[in-house]
């Protein structure tokens, strides 16, 4: 399998390098090797966003807000520093750790209940806490901020969430990094 | 043979009014600015750029503060490149007025004798001002129809003198939360007052009305109706044809000569190049902090501490905005289905203070004290910083359904109210800003290193005004109420540093904001306040500003032209 392939069957993601129109019905990414972070290690990440923020029929989850590939390409902004990037690999081989030391297992093939056991394990620890806050906080930019950043597709976490957005609202060059 | 008649350094509250009125006047001022120049065109309603990626601040990893808050007997120093705190406001032209909320108040006479009035206070350094009321209310009243203000005037107990009847633009639109406010103040026997904003009501001076996107406070506005000082008065000073603003200009330091004057101001240009001005009048308004850092470092043959700094008092007497907060929640289940259309729409505003409480003579308080305002106003609507907040449950975190249900209940179920309690930030020995003597910027030069101490009739006059605010929201049925006072600075309001006085010995500058020391140096931003008031004081800063403007012009000979 070559591994494009095999980033669209594990993580479940159409095929593309950059944030996505909002038109796309996934949004998938090739794991950019500056950040580090192994295919198994992004499968990581996927799972314990999904987790943290599940999909329901009722409410949109990190996955229906492409919040793992929100995660990818905004740690490739210039704007990150090598010291950010480097927590947030090294929270995904910290979960991946406790996962195996609890379990015998790799994180993505834990159980709801063994993984919800894995991550409180984790927030146990300084570090950890702060990279489960941190990972929160990408899922809920991916829901909340505006769709012409490539999450929240279709204002799909303001309308879950009944919130109105001000205006105008921000067309593409007006992003915040061409400002 | 100098370049510009007049200099100002930083395009704030502080020195777009002396842009203004020079360059109406008929002299030529040119604006160094160290941010860009974004307009209407460029703002939009996009948290991701005014507050997660704060991308109207300067780079706090390239140009960071020290910081330091009490921790037991001793002071805890944080870089804020490393956690966090930001003490940058705006930096672009027009600087952090662009996001303010607008929330305007004037001092009232009793600010400018506070010492007079309630005798000195131990551990606060207080003194009387150099100038009355009756010297800046022109100003104040000025300030209303130049900049803009809407409001009503309502006769109350502390209601300040005002040469002009009412002010020049009725309120902006109200949300129904007013009236229940209203109603709740007059059960508990409370005055509720209309509060004065710094935002047109309808279209004036080449500017639209507010739109009432929701989005105000903390975001760049889109339509021109925030009276900023680049939409109220930059813009039309560069229309003037004799206003240049030089944007991404960071000025290093202002020189000086062997005879201590002023030779020029030396900046790095937008393309890495060091470049030099020189002006007849020099102005400093780059807010209290950087204001601050700015003389300091701008040492000379003359002046080994600092310019301006023969007093040693560059930095001291650094304040903000002392006082309490909380908040209250409106819950929808209680309200028809209209009601609940009209209390989710997020356009209008709150626009309710109490200035009740502006001198506090209650027996169940202690002594007659200065007191301050309450605001009430609604809670920021930025979704993804709301929702954060929620992630946080005491030591543990929320996630999955727990926290999505959480989600739903905060953001569906109510309309939050904020209590905004204001009170002075006593001036004391534990709160000043100097140069650290480690850390430097990308251009290599000294930042900033500032104490916040507080003095602790802070906590007491803010527990006592939150509380009341509290008491008001819990007579209006509101859920959830809470009201507390800190010690922690808003730092988005900022003064002292370059106290103004008519004692050399013990101010920075003179009654006209002119320094003791150089005759043509000025600093025009909330530096020169002795007290800052118990209420935001952008007001006074412009109105300052504008009564400086007409001593600076007198200074160069008088008007050149009829504005």
């Amino acid at each position: 399998m070559k591994r494009r392939d095999f980033l669209i069957a594990t993580l479940g993601f159409a095929a593309s390098g950059t944030l996505q129109a909002r038109s796309l019905p996934a949004v998938a990414f090739v794991p950019n090797k500056r950040l580090g972070i192994d295919n198994h290690h992004w499968r990581v990440i996927d799972t314990a966003m999904q987790h943290l923020f599940p999909a329901e029929t009722q409410a949109p989850g990190a996955k229906d807000v492409h919040a793992t590939a929100w995660l990818h390409n905004a740690l490739l902004m210039p704007d990150v520093d090598e010291t950010h990037r480097k927590f947030m690999r090294s929270g995904a081989h910290q979960l991946e750790e406790i996962s195996q030391a609890l379990f015998d297992k790799p994180f993505p093939a834990l159980s709801t209940a063994e993984r919800e056991k894995a991550l409180r394990s984790m927030e146990e620890t300084a570090d950890g806490k702060a990279w489960i806050q941190e990972t929160l906080r990408y899922i809920l930019e991916a829901m909340l901020s505006d769709p012409v950043y490539g999450g929240n597709p279709e204002g799909i976490g303001w309308k879950w969430l009944q919130h109105r957005p001000g205006f105008p609202r921000p067309p593409k060059n007006k992003r915040y990094f061409l400002l | 043979m100098s370049d510009y008649d007049v200099c100002i350094i930083g395009s704030g509250a502080g020195g777009g009014p002396i842009a203004y009125e020079l360059a109406m006047a008929g002299f030529d001022v040119v604006v160094l600015e160290k941010g860009k120049w974004l307009t209407e065109k460029d703002y939009y309603k996009d948290e991701m750029a005014c507050c997660i990626k704060e991308s109207y601040l300067a780079d706090k990893k390239k140009e960071p503060h020290v910081v330091e808050t009490e921790k037991g007997d001793d002071w805890r120093i944080q870089i804020t490149s490393e956690s966090g705190w930001n003490l940058w406001n705006g930096n672009v032209v027009g600087g952090s007025s662009n996001f303010m909320s607008g929330f305007f108040h004037r001092l009232k006479p009793i600010d400018f004798h506070l010492k007079s009035e309630f005798g000195p206070i131990k551990g606060a350094n207080m003194v009387d001002w150099p100038i009355s009321y009756a010297d800046l209310e022109p100003y104040y009243d000025k300030v209303e129809k130049v900049v803009g203000i809407s409001g009503k005037v309502v006769p109350h107990k502390h209601q300040e003198p005002r040469s002009s009847k009412d002010f020049p633009y009725p309120p902006t639109r109200e949300h129904p939360i007013a009236g229940m406010i209203d109603n709740a103040c007059e059960k508990l026997g409370v005055t509720a007052i209309p509060m004065p904003r710094a935002i047109l009501s309808r279209p004036a001076m080449g500017r639209r009305s507010c739109e009432y996107s929701g989005y105000c406070g903390g975001l760049g506005c889109s339509s021109g109706a925030k009276g900023s000082s680049r939409a109220a008065l930059l813009d039309h000073a560069v229309a003037s044809g004799r206003c240049t603003i030089l944007p991404e200009s960071h000025v290093q330091r202002i020189v000086s000569d062997d005879h201590g004057k002023i030779s020029s101001v030396e900046y790095i240009d937008k393309h890495g190049e060091k470049k030099q001005v020189d002006a007849k009048i020099c102005i400093v308004a780059c807010q209290a902090i950087e204001t601050a850092r700015l003389l300091l470092n701008s040492t000379g043959p003359k002046y080994p501490n600092g310019l301006t700094n023969r007093s040693g008092l560059v930095g001291q007497n650094l304040m903000f905005a002392g006082g309490g907060s909380g908040s209250g929640r409106i819950n929808y289940a209680k309200f028809g289905a209209k009601q609940i259309e009209a209390l989710r729409d997020n356009g209008p505003f709150i626009n309710r203070t109490i200035h009740d409480y502006y001198v506090i003579d209650d027996p169940d308080f202690g002594e007659r004290s200065k007191g301050g305002v309450i605001d009430f106003v609604h809670l920021h609507p930025n979704p993804i910083g709301r929702a954060y907040g929620r992630v946080s449950k005491g030591k543990q975190l929320r996630w999955g359904t727990e926290l999505k249900r959480d989600l739903e209940d905060y953001f569906r179920g109510g309309r939050y109210i904020k209590i905004e309690a204001f009170c002075d930030w006593l001036p004391n020995p534990d709160s000043f800003v100097k140069l650290d003597p480690q850390v430097k910027d990308q251009y290599g030069m000294p930042v900033a290193r500032a104490r916040f101490g507080f003095h602790v009739q802070n906590l007491q006059i803010g527990w006592y005004l939150a509380s009341k605010a509290g008491e008001v929201l819990k007579a209006m049925g509101a859920e959830n109420v809470i009201s507390f006072a800190s010690g922690s600075p808003p730092t988005n309001l900022v003064a002292g540093t370059c106290r103004f006085g008519d004692d050399p010995k013990t101010s920075v500058l003179d009654a006209d904001c002119r320094s003791h020391d150089i005759d043509n140096l000025f600093v025009t931003d909330g530096s020169f306040m002795p007290n800052a008031g118990s209420a935001p004081f952008t007001w006074t800063i412009y109105a300052n500003s504008f009564r400086v403007a007409d001593k600076i012009i007198a200074q160069l000979g008088g008007r050149k032209t009829m504005a």
